[in-house]
């Protein structure tokens, strides 16, 4: 148990972690600034911010010995006996000195920089600097330059932290950009036609601390104060990267990666990041249909549910066998209130997996304590970021749901042929328009077979277009539930939209259909109900799912997935606060309205 | 049979004459209200006038806003609220328009009595004239009561709960303000009155405490400023008019002017001297001097509306607990010490 | 706060005098001081009455009328999309659609600018909260006072139309408190050309 002394007074550090003073001030409530320091980066200590008054305590005698020169913050160990000052006149000074070397050539373009709202230089400026600027010589000035396709580079508000350049050699190990020239004519570039374009480019727009490094995606388009941040899952791979789903005026403008130690560490790849843009889409269902004298027309969504009741329990009563289709992208909560509903209207009922769509093989980036690292790495924690093959979000929870309710789990190909063979009277397909199993051809086998189709997807895929009813759910960002991730780690994602009109999300469909009373229903509520029922899911008790999420028990039956170790490095506390820069904490209130 | 005709004659022109009157009074009113305030007030309607045979006139002042206020009223939405009471509502404001318009059937615009070449009154030689003229005066009470009950509205409740307190406190001062004029005079009869007026001398002088007791007690009985706490805009949002509107409020508004009118009449009837003016007397009786008489008449009338209308756009309103007081506890008292020294000074000096 | 907080002043009501307590005379001083005004307007010229369409009032320098969207020396729009004023503006009547600048030769040194600039002026409450938060003296309130229209959607003020107004009233009011418009214009003038 190391003690150290912040400012006078003595705290107890927590066991086992290796912090440096940055760190270690932060869990004390203490904030030391810095730019350049990240703790999945090696340290540099270029950026100078984080420069501290740092002494030592001899533990005989209590005799403090002081530093004389300042010492950088994130290069110094917090260990026993450690006094360090970070509110001294002689820090504040330095704090305010190094403001004023930053700023020597930034330019005032605040209003047109996107960072403006999460920037480290207006935070630190406010709290470190000073309103007046010295400088009268003339700024260098430096073009705006493409470094990717996606990615663009405004030179002279970079305060040559090197975070990019270090997040490229040592976490993608692909090293596109480099530091170009030397003092006053240092710039960041990558090499001609190199630019970088690895899978995880879009992180250093994350990492720059300053509008230098922008998305070319969201450039110009928003202010950040608008949006509100909602915490979210990405649902594009098995991987389930915790993601900050940020909204304004009802359409999602971006992904931002959240801090997860277990899953994501503190990336998201650009494929993930780009798939925000799937809750804008206009091709989105606007409204249910029910197909009368063989067209499908528009209806109200109570008609359209009250179609489905009536066509289900038709062929219920008439003896006919029905079969539902639980997607990979349905949220556990969501699954087990389907099942429920298909067992209730007829125990027989078969229910099945959807469709998992898988593209190419795993991709995993392993960064460990030495590949491309220049600088210090004691303080790292290498953790492996991994880019699934299997592109659906919750293929564990979904089975681990069917395989409660069925004692098996019966994938799509069997169920398929199954339908083939003309068992089932109906058909109940729940899924997302990004399964692309539902094809004119799956449609074409399916269709003759089926007495009565019903659909519930975001999209008018062609299997939709065949079918009897079709019921417009919601897409991943407009709906909250819980995903079992490819490590059966299970994650609780906040809805970000609001349900488009004329569609209902999932959880309420199926609510209404098991008449479980009005008002809309929680996530919460039913995961609360499937950690009762499921063994798998008791983690998850009161439907409380910890910041960083839980992995669920394994069950028996599925003894091969036996993914549930936490991912590398030590243990880090399952209810650990999350990690992010303390300049990318905007005003979540909507509209940029001041809490008064 | 003639006398009946010209009385209904006389009915008419009268009751036309104070509708037109009461229409141009408005005008006045906000007149005076603008140039209290240094404003100009209405001086558009009348401006570049085309009448037939293309004559273009120019009419100033705004000579012919009243037609535009008054095609206003009849023309706009009457608005009849779903929750009132429908029957009272509606009988309200007729209450009110007939009550002030009845109200001036005894009141002689100009000379009466025998040999006269013309009986200027609409009901001349009615003994208890003045009394007639507070009694149905006090009808008029009736008219705010029942609007403020029948809107089903709390404030028009409240100003109408107001209103029957405040004209029931001041009928007392207001009453008992003339009957020294009365005394002196020996009649009710405001012909006699007028007489006794140009005989002796005006009541101002005469009864100087009962011409202010009567004044402000006028005031009160009129609902206007400073003692329009019926309506107060700013505390009951219009009072028991607020759920009123078009020709509805626009009877509310007609009364309130016909009240004016007949306050001022009995002014300067019962204390002005009414047609008294030097150079003419009782015993003149050619149609000249009759007609001097009913000019002179309505002079003073008009001065008397003017004062009205200066003290509105010059004091604010009364508080209601002051405005009680000043009824009971002021006025009240010294209406009766005024009528005692009156009675006493009579007694002594007629021995 | 309590009824001895030390803050709390008591205060006495003042002592009225006798011809105070008989309000006759107050009351004819009173009507002396109406008198003084009714007079000075009929027989002298103290109404300020202003005859409005004939003449046409002069509001102060710093009057919040109709906002403008200034230009810069080579008549392009100065705004650069910041949204600093829609974040300021109290009523959210301001709205703006950013876009990257092209990269021609006239907007070369610029980055961003607005697609879209939208204003309600039925919305507006004229508080000139966004000409304080412009930090490029983009958008500024007018003298125009007169601001009518045939309907709503005339109201909403777009891009061309408020660029329109700084040519309207770029003589009379020069940019950033200029000296106040010696003869104003008449925005109904404005709607009336867009109908």
């Amino acid at each position: 148990m190391a003690t150290i002394t912040i400012n006078g007074d003595a705290y107890t550090l927590p066991e086992g972690e290796k912090l440096n003073a940055i760190q270690a001030a932060k869990l004390c409530g203490v904030e030391i600034p810095y730019y350049c320091w990240h703790p999945a980066l090696s340290v540099v200590a270029n950026c100078r911010m984080c420069e501290i008054e740092v002494g030592a305590k001899d533990p005989a005698t209590g005799e403090i010995k002081m530093v004389p020169k300042l010492v950088p913050g994130c290069q110094t160990l917090a260990k026993d006996g450690v006094v360090i000052v970070t509110d001294s006149a002689k820090v504040q000074e330095h704090q305010r000195m190094i403001m004023e070397y930053l700023l020597l050539n930034h330019p005032l373009d605040c209003p047109v920089c996107d960072q403006a709202g999460e920037c480290g230089l207006q935070d630190y400026s406010y709290h470190f600097g000073q309103a007046t600027h010295r400088f009268v010589e003339e700024r260098t000035v430096n073009p705006r330059k493409d470094v990717s396709d996606a990615i663009q580079l405004n030179q002279d508000r970079c305060i040559m932290c090197t975070r990019c350049v270090r997040f490229t050699r040592e976490i993608t190990h692909t090293g596109e950009l480099h530091v170009m020239n030397r003092g006053n004519h240092a710039e960041i570039d990558v090499f001609p036609g190199v630019p970088v374009d690895n899978p995880l480019a879009g992180n250093v727009v994350d990492l720059c601390p300053v509008g230098a490094l922008l998305d070319k995606d969201f450039l110009h388009t928003q202010r950040v104060w608008f949006l509100s941040k909602h915490e979210s899952i990405c649902t594009r791979c098995a991987t389930g990267c915790n993601v900050s789903a940020e909204e304004n005026r009802g359409s999602l403008w971006r992904f931002k990666p959240r801090h997860n130690p277990h899953v994501n560490d503190y990336w998201i790849c650009d494929e993930g990041r780009a798939s925000y843009k799937e809750a804008n889409n206009p091709a989105l269902l606007a409204s249910m249909y029910v197909k009368k004298a063989g067209t499908p027309e528009p209806v109200a969504v109570d008609q359209a549910v009250a179609a489905t009741e009536r066509g289900l329990k038709d062929v219920v009563a008439r003896g006919g066998a029905v079969a539902g289709v639980l997607s990979p992208f349905l949220t556990v909560e969501e699954a087990y209130l389907m099942a429920r509903y298909l067992k209730s209207l007829s125990p027989q009922a078969v229910l099945a997996l959807g469709p998992v769509p898988v593209s190419g093989g795993d991709q995993t980036f392993a960064p460990d304590k030495t590949t491309g690292r220049t600088g210090d790495t004691s303080f790292v924690v290498p953790r492996p970021f991994t880019i699934r093959g299997e592109k659906c979000p919750n293929r564990i929870g979904v089975s681990e749901v069917l395989a409660h309710f069925e004692g098996e789990v019966i994938g799509w190909e069997s169920l398929l042929a199954r339908v083939q063979k003309g068992e089932f009277a109906a058909l109940y397909v729940a899924s997302d328009a990004l399964d692309p199993a539902f094809d004119e051809v799956a449609a074409g086998a399916i269709r003759p077979r089926v007495g009565f189709l019903v659909v519930q997807d975001t999209h008018a895929t062609p299997l939709a277009q065949v079918a009897d009813v079709v019921l417009a759910g919601a897409t991943f960002a407009e709906k909250a539930g819980s995903y079992v991730n490819a490590d059966r780690r299970l994650q609780y994602a906040e809805a970000a939209l609001p349900p488009r009109d004329g569609s209902l999300p999932d959880l309420d469909l199926f609510a209404i259909l098991l008449a479980r009373g009005a008002g809309p229903v929680r996530s919460r509520e039913v995961l609360a109900e499937v950690a009762e029922a499921i063994p798998a899911f008791g983690v998850a008790r009161g439907g409380v799912v910890p910041p960083f999420g839980v992995v669920i028990a394994t069950t028996p039956r599925e003894g091969a997935d036996a993914g549930g170790a936490a991912v590398g490095g030590p243990a880090v506390a399952e209810s650990g606060s999350r990690f992010s820069d303390p300049w990318t904490t905007v005003w979540r209130d909507h509209g940029g309205r001041k809490r008064i | 049979m003639w006398a009946i005709i010209g009385i209904v004659l006389k009915i008419g022109v009268v009751v036309g004459l104070m509708q037109g009157t009461v229409a141009y009074l408005i005008l006045v009113e906000r007149k005076v209200a603008a140039y209290a305030q240094d404003r100009i007030g209405p001086n558009r309607a009348g401006r570049h006038l085309t009448l037939p045979f293309g004559i273009k006139i120019n009419l100033p002042f705004g000579l012919l806003q009243p037609i535009a206020d008054g095609a206003k009223m009849v023309l706009k939405e009457d608005v009849v609220p779903t929750y009132v009471d429908k029957p009272l509502y509606i009988l309200a404001p007729m209450i009110a328009i007939i009550a002030a318009t009845l109200g001036f059937a005894v009141v002689p615009f100009g000379p009466v009595g025998p040999g006269q070449v013309m009986q200027f009154q609409i009901a001349p030689g009615v003994d208890i004239g003045i009394v007639y003229v507070f009694a149905i005066g006090s009808l008029a009470v009736y008219g705010v009561v029942l609007a403020g009950y029948a809107s089903n509205n709390k404030y028009s409740f409240l100003g109408g709960l107001r209103s029957s307190a405040q004209l029931i406190s001041y009928e007392v001062p207001l009453g008992m303000s003339i009957l020294g004029m009365v005394l002196l005079a020996g009649s009710l009869d405001l012909g006699k009155i007028m007489a006794w007026q140009d005989q002796h001398v005006w009541g101002i002088v005469a009864q100087p405490i009962g011409f202010l007791l009567f004044l402000v007690s006028g005031f009160a009985e009129t609902n206007r400023l400073p003692f329009d706490l019926p309506e107060s805009e700013q505390e009951l949002v219009g009072g028991f008019h607020t759920e009123y509107s078009a020709m509805k409020f626009g009877m509310f508004f007609l009364g309130e002017y016909m009240h004016v009118i007949t306050v001022s009449y009995l002014t300067v009837i019962l204390f002005l001297g009414g047609w008294d003016f030097p150079g003419l007397s009782v015993e003149q009786t050619g149609l000249l001097s009759a007609i001097l008489k009913v000019l002179v008449t309505a002079g003073k009338v008009s001065f008397m509306i003017f004062l009205i209308m200066w003290i509105r756009w010059t004091l604010p309103r009364f508080r209601y607990d002051q405005l009680m007081d000043l009824a009971w506890k002021s006025l009240v008292p010294l209406a009766l010490v005024n009528l005692v020294a009156t009675a006493g000074i009579i007694q002594l000096i007629r021995g | 706060m309590n009824a001895n907080h030390p803050d709390l002043k008591r205060m006495t009501p003042p002592k009225l005098s006798l011809g105070d307590r008989l309000y006759v005379p107050q009351v004819i001083a009173g009507l002396a001081v109406t008198a003084r005004h009714m007079a000075g307007v009929v027989f002298g010229d103290s109404a300020i009455t202003v005859q409005y369409p004939e003449d046409q009032h002069i509001p102060s320098p710093n009057y919040r009328g109709v906002h403008r969207l200034n230009k810069d020396e080579s008549g392009r729009v100065k705004c650069v999309a910041c949204m600093l004023c829609s974040t300021a503006c109290p009523a959210h009547c301001i709205d703006i659609v950013g876009t990257t600048a092209p990269e021609t030769e006239l907007w070369g040194d610029r980055e961003k600018y607005p697609a879209s600039f939208v204003i309600d002026e039925l919305r507006c409450i004229f508080c000139g909260m966004c000409e304080e938060a412009c930090p490029v003296e983009a958008i500024e309130l007018t003298g125009l006072y007169d601001l009518t229209g045939l309907s709503r959607e005339q109201m909403i003020f777009d891009k061309t139309k408020l660029l329109s107004v700084f040519d309207l009233t770029k003589d009379a009011e020069p940019m950033r408190y200029g000296s106040p418009p010696s003869r104003p214009t008449s925005s109904t003038e404005l709607v009336r050309d867009s109908i």
